[in-house]
């Protein structure tokens, strides 16, 4: 089945050769615009500010955009699978940043493990939601589904709040969080928790792309995400690689969510924010591609930390403004986002 | 059996104005009925409420699209109103034109590059939108009095002639529901009026079959970027009727919350309909009143204004309607009413000339009564050879 499967996937080989190679051109064009763009504002801003206030602003904002892109990658991974984008992800993974603070309160254990317990408790509750909640539903019922999603994003935060109550809590981080540790480069500060994040996110993303390319349920999960009809005929069990896929989303999710609250706090809402951020990271990237979820995150971050950092007038609380300006520009000028597959239908 | 009513007779068009009588004398009586100055300030919540959820209801239950963008919508409307009567003296009512063209800019201006592309990329951009909208009332304080708030000292006067007693406890309450809903009634008339228009008609056939509808010649974004746009401009006009009613605007009105529990009000009233609208504002008005007051009194949430049980309550509820009655309030009664009235549709006139053997049947009560066909015959076989 697996032959049949990629071959599937792939398609016609000769004629797609030509598209291939058009698209692949386009996208980098798309990617030296936003580099250039993005290189430009960092010459003038380190021509206002100095290296060292620019070179600290770019670390917040990859570290930053890195988290972005965990949270933008649990939506990709939903959209792929269903066409539906999930607006309970945020209170999903805020649901699971509790759940880890919890179980670190009831047994004293390494935070890393707790976040990899809260993972999975949260991955089987995401299967075990799809497997109630979505499937009832015809897939192409879309309005169902996101109604469904929304009351969940009411019915989550509404729970939170209930059992854990509105007080914002501090949420250890896993790796060292002192004033000490970090390393100097240039004058400016780079923590062990921002490393210690970025290689998290890294290794995760790398996981992720093996669970896709290497397994069996990753395979039918690239075969629906292509085509569903298709992908009925050649025997694969929509439901369970939709499950599968809602599963994955909600650990990513709560891992994005444990990763960004050291640095925050954890309160019923403190995820919503981020959902924004989330959406203007996988508009980015083309809400179809797990790659461009990362880069598009990584994009938002320095945007945001280097837009709300350099112009007057825009402070920190005005970074929902940037990340929203980036929807709308992308929607504007690249609908597809730098690395979307899927041709976007213009109406 | 149900009641058959031939449509545009005179059996019809008594029935029509009977019930507009009906609803007429129910909106004058209501608010003398009810004794309390907070029962009917909750009335008038409602009204307001209704005309947000009836832009809501053009926008997702005709034209298929997903707004959660109606919260920053009635915070502009609000803040207009409460800014133009505080600072600048307007009256209150000439502050709701001002509404509905900020609301209608604004709406266009999200929907262009959202709408243009097919999918769910309204409902990101509106997510959006509704999240920085009291982020951008915290930034520009001086306009918006920020985080405290913007107030209108002077509530709205009745002018000397209006029939009611503005010097009782009531008084101004009444008065204050009558503006209200005098607007509202206005807003459903406009509403009717272009959901049978050439758009409103392009809108259903762009929810049922896209594609068929722009071979159509159906300009398919030039009608939702519309849709999205009015719906806006309601949302704004509510905004300024909830102004009238309790004169101030803060940033904690307006927050993506309140766009979901409309969205829960949508679709429990019925979003098949315009008068979805009605449930759809008193089950709103409810859950965010009286739920809440009785979750804020149990034992346990003293202190809390009930938010948690509120929430969990509309998020079954919302499961339950998407579950049981997809329809919703409004689209059970109407099925409940088809038991007991149908409306039929009249028989086309000179449909003698297009049925064959026309002089051979002779058809019941063709000429008779006129009013009550009780059989419609059906002109289906035109011009078309059945029998050789």
């Amino acid at each position: 089945m697996g032959t049949v499967l990629s071959q599937a996937v792939s398609g016609g080989q000769a004629d797609l050769d030509v598209v291939a190679a058009r698209r692949r051109r386009a996208r980098l064009r798309a990617v030296l615009v936003v580099i250039v763009l993005l290189a430009a504002f960092s010459v003038w801003a380190v021509i206002d500010g100095g290296a060292q206030l620019y070179l600290q602003r770019f670390f917040d904002g990859i570290t930053n955009g890195l988290l972005y892109g965990l949270a933008a990658l649990s939506l990709v991974i939903v959209f792929k699978a269903t066409g539906i984008i999930n607006f309970a992800q945020g209170p999903m993974a805020m649901l699971g940043c509790y759940l880890a603070l919890t179980v670190l309160e009831m047994w004293p254990m390494p935070v890393l493990l707790a976040i990899v317990i809260a993972m999975v408790v949260s991955g089987l509750g995401g299967a075990v939601l799809e497997r109630v909640l979505i499937r009832p539903f015809d897939p192409d019922n879309h309005m169902a589904i996101i109604i469904v999603t929304l009351a969940l994003f009411l019915g989550f935060n509404a729970l939170a709040a209930l059992v854990w109550g509105f007080r914002p809590l501090s949420f250890p981080s896993p790796f060292p969080q002192g004033t000490a540790d970090a390393i100097e480069i240039a004058g400016a500060r780079l923590s062990y928790q921002a490393i210690g994040t970025a290689l998290l996110v890294v290794g995760a993303v790398v996981v992720l792309e093996l669970v896709l390319n290497r397994t069996r349920l990753g395979l039918s999960f690239r075969c629906v995400a292509n085509d569903v009809a298709n992908s009925r005929l050649l025997g694969i069990d929509i439901g369970r690689t939709v499950q599968f896929s809602w599963a994955l989303a909600a650990a990513v999710g709560t891992l994005g969510a444990c990763l960004i609250a050291p640095s925050t706090y954890v309160d019923p809402g403190f995820m919503n924010k981020i959902l924004v951020y989330a959406f203007a990271a996988a508009t980015l990237g083309g809400l179809d591609s797990i790659r461009g979820a990362l880069a598009g995150g990584l994009l938002t971050g320095l945007s945001v930390s280097l837009v709300t950092g350099y112009l007057p007038g825009v402070g920190s609380e005005l970074g929902l403004v940037v990340g929203f300006a980036m929807i709308i520009a992308v929607l504007q000028f690249k609908p597809a986002g730098l690395f979307g597959n899927r041709a976007m239908e213009r109406v | 059996m149900p009641l058959r009513i031939e449509r545009g007779s005179r059996r019809h068009r008594l029935l029509r104005l009977a019930l507009a009588g009906g609803a007429a004398v129910l909106l004058l009586g209501l608010p003398h009925l009810l004794g309390t100055v907070s029962q009917v300030d909750t009335l008038s919540q409602i009204a307001a409420y209704s005309v947000a959820i009836l832009g809501l209801i053009i926008l997702m239950g005709y034209c298929g699209q997903i707004s959660l963008a109606h919260s920053a919508f009635i915070g502009l409307g609000g803040y207009t109103t409460v800014i133009l009567v505080a600072d600048h003296d307007w009256p209150y009512l000439a502050t709701i034109p001002v509404s509905i063209v900020i609301c209608l800019a604004v709406g266009a201006l999200i929907g262009i590059p959202a709408l243009r592309i097919r999918g769910l990329y309204l409902a990101a951009v509106t997510l959006a939108v509704a999240a920085l909208f009291p982020a951008l009332v915290i930034r520009f304080e001086e306009l918006t009095g920020g985080t405290s708030g913007k107030f209108a000292r002077e509530a709205m006067q009745a002018p000397e002639w209006f029939f009611v007693n503005p010097y009782t406890r009531v008084g101004p309450s009444i008065v204050r529901f009558y503006v209200i809903a005098a607007v509202a009634v206005l807003v459903f008339l406009v509403a009717r009026s272009i959901l049978r228009s050439r758009i409103g008609r392009s809108m259903v056939a762009l929810r049922e079959a896209p594609l068929s509808a722009a071979a159509s010649g159906v300009q398919v974004a030039r009608v939702k970027i519309f849709a999205f746009a009015i719906s806006g401009a309601f949302g704004g006009v509510a905004g300024s009727l909830l102004a009238i009613q309790l004169p101030q605007a803060s940033d904690t009105r307006y927050t993506l919350d309140l766009s979901i529990f409309l969205l829960v009000a949508l679709v429990a009233g019925g979003s098949g309909t315009m008068l979805g609208a009605i449930p759809g504002a008193i089950i709103f008005v409810t859950l965010r009143t009286f739920v809440s007051d009785w979750a804020a009194a149990l034992p346990g949430f003293q202190g809390s204004d009930g938010g948690q049980i509120v929430g969990i309550i509309s998020c079954l509820l919302l499961l339950a309607i998407v579950f049981l009655m997809p329809t919703g309030v409004a689209g059970g009664l109407q099925k409940a009413g088809r038991r007991l009235v149908q409306f039929t549709d009249p028989v086309p006139a000179g449909w003698r000339r297009f049925q064959l053997s026309a002089s051979s049947q002779p058809t019941p009560s063709a000429d008779a009564g006129g009013s009550q066909t009780a059989s419609s015959p059906q002109p289906e076989n035109s011009g078309a050879p059945t029998k050789g």
